[in-house]
């Protein structure tokens, strides 16, 4: 049976409806743990990212759902600010349903432990997340992530990245990717994709659970290709960064995947991060630049309603979809796992929950 | 909001470079009290004027910096890598030049508003190159010294990003060196156009990296004779 592994507990994939399947909720550099690579002039003010005010991300989280939007990706992944208990939180509150992620941001977010732990030990670790939950709780994730901050894979980054290749293999979730925006410009095809396959054939990874994030910053239509045709997801997830890419630019790049045939390998995201790109109250665009903007915007510039219902609902309902046994759904009839108790969460302060 | 600067969208990736204790050297660039130290000329210009809290968030960059820029020079020496410094000043009063009187800043380089920071100061063994332009090459000297040793790549820090950083390093790229700015080791007039600054120079030959960054690869050299970033 094939589910999507929410925060809630297992979905149908088709119950998953609109979905940006890169953003963040809860987040905060702060509590990173390996900072010796960090500029140490750093001020964390609005330019870090810093998400730790639920009351206003909830209230973010309702205008997409009012939108019409109905599902979301979280990508932080623990050790810098996740809170699981958190997602949980708002996808009860809001009714979106919420995917939460495993496995490792670039080095200088990665958990202490990792520096030491073997690669097969930090594997159990992310198929725990997956399996059996984190926290009292047992909260899942549907998603396992692999950052990269330097412009080469090495060193822990590449340790986490071996480790989340066999967490793959054991789970079946998806893998989702991170290239530094500081390095994109030392990375042939501007960003990791090709370096991540690499160490992704190794370990025997199918590339058909593979999304390359973050190709919408510096991105190349024949490296594009290349990865859609081995079967990759690529997805456009800086949407509404004007500084990356104009949207324009976007909207040809994505009539001319369609074209080549690779409408199925599309996601798209927002990848909201920071305050003030963020909140209304502040300027920000919420999560509703897609809905409101980036849709309507792209059927005038030549992309089609099955396009974007591609890109936005069947193409994430297949990313995040994996086989469980039939009687195995978390949350369903017949499962061993406990669903997260109704009212059993209130509003969290980031930090205090589940990370 | 970041600036749209979509030049490096369509030229080649940076490419690797080799860094090797023999080809490399540390460049520290006009950290002289009259810009560096918040008691030297120019922030006293600015006090006269009443506008000193234009100068508030530089001066505290800049201070930030100086740790990096000891590390920096602990490395180059353990590894005998020369370090250079520059001062913006003349050497010879026929030097002075239209920019130096365009500005006000008219200095010898033995004036005291010329000197170096004292936690900063550079040995007997280092070069301090006294120069008239913008950029740390406007004096030939530089680019001769470090021919002669046979440097490749520059560990670039100082003040200020927005004005010697970024003429030194166009200069650096049209000379063919390669130019590694340390990101936490400059500081900008203001924290915003340093970052974008930064963030727009990595092209070409440029790297852009940390302190913690840098000290990483100095480690990696005890153990090998290269490190390839």
């Amino acid at each position: 049976m094939r589910v999507i592994r929410t925060v809630l507990g297992d979905i149908k994939p088709e119950g998953l409806g609109f979905c940006h399947t890169h953003e963040h909720m809860t987040c905060d550099q702060r509590v990173a743990q390996i900072r010796e690579m960090f500029d140490t002039t750093r001020k964390w003010n609005s330019s870090a990212m810093i998400l730790d005010e639920p009351d206003r991300t909830l209230e973010e989280i309702k205008q997409f759902k009012a939108r019409g939007g109905s599902a979301m990706v979280e990508v932080t992944t623990s050790a810098w600010g996740r809170n699981l208990d958190a997602l949980a939180y708002f996808s009860r509150e809001s009714g979106v349903h919420i995917v939460a992620t495993g496995g490792f941001y670039t080095e200088p977010h990665m958990p202490r432990e990792a520096e030491t732990m073997p690669i097969p030990d930090l594997a159990d670790w992310i198929v725990s997340e997956v399996f059996d939950g984190v926290g009292p709780r047992k909260i899942k994730v549907g998603l396992i992530k692999s950052g990269i901050y330097h412009g080469r894979i090495a060193g822990l980054e590449l340790k986490g990245l071996r480790a989340v290749a066999r967490a793959q293999l054991r789970t079946g979730v998806a893998i989702t990717t991170h290239t530094s925006g500081a390095r994109r410009h030392e990375v042939r095809g501007g960003n990791m994709g090709a370096q991540h396959l690499r160490t992704l054939f190794e370990e025997g990874v199918d590339p058909h659970r593979f999304i390359v994030g973050h190709t919408d910053e510096r991105p190349d239509i024949e490296f594009l290709s290349w990865l859609c045709g081995l079967g990759c997801y690529v997805q456009f997830d800086v949407i509404g960064k004007l500084h990356w890419l104009l949207n324009g630019t976007r909207f040809e790049l994505l009539k001319e995947l369609v074209k080549r045939g690779f409408r199925g390998n599309v996601l798209l995201g927002t990848d909201r991060c920071h305050k003030p790109e963020f909140y209304r109250d502040l300027g920000g665009a919420g999560y509703t630049l897609i809905l409101d903007e980036f849709v309507p915007m792209a059927l005038e510039n030549g992309l089609t309603q099955e396009d974007l219902d591609a890109f936005l609902v069947r193409n994430p309902a297949n990313a995040l979809a994996i086989e469980v046994p039939d009687r195995s759904m978390a949350g369903g009839p017949g499962s061993t796992t406990p669903a997260v108790g109704a009212g059993s969460i209130t509003s969290p302060k980031v930090g205090d929950g589940n990370v | 909001m970041a600036r749209r600067v979509p030049f490096t969208l369509a030229t080649r990736s940076v490419p690797r470079i080799a860094i090797r204790a023999e080809n490399t050297a540390l460049l520290i660039l006009d950290m002289q009290r009259y810009f560096a130290d918040p008691e030297g000329g120019y922030n006293k210009i600015a006090r006269d004027r009443g506008i000193e809290r234009e100068y508030t968030e530089f001066y505290e960059h800049a201070s930030l910096i100086v740790p990096n820029i000891q590390n920096l020079i602990a490395l180059a020496r353990q590894h005998s890598m020369p370090v250079f410094y520059t001062q913006f000043a003349y050497f010879d009063p026929s030097e002075v030049s239209l920019l130096q009187k365009s500005l006000g800043i008219v200095l010898a380089c033995d004036d005291p508003e010329a000197e170096i920071l004292p936690a900063i100061e550079p040995d007997e063994d280092d070069l301090v190159v006294a120069r008239t332009g913008f950029s740390a090459f406007s004096n030939p000297v530089l680019e001769e010294e470090l021919r002669a040793r046979g440097i490749e790549n520059l560990i670039i820090t100082g003040v200020m990003t927005e004005f010697s950083v970024r003429a030194t390093v166009f200069s650096a790229l049209d000379l063919g060196f390669r130019p590694i700015i340390v990101s936490d080791g400059c500081a900008g007039i203001t924290r915003e156009t340093h970052g974008g600054v930064t963030s727009e120079m990595t092209f070409g030959m440029t790297k852009v990296r940390t302190t913690g960054e840098l000290l990483r690869y100095a480690k990696e050299l005890e153990f090998d004779d290269v490190v390839l970033i």
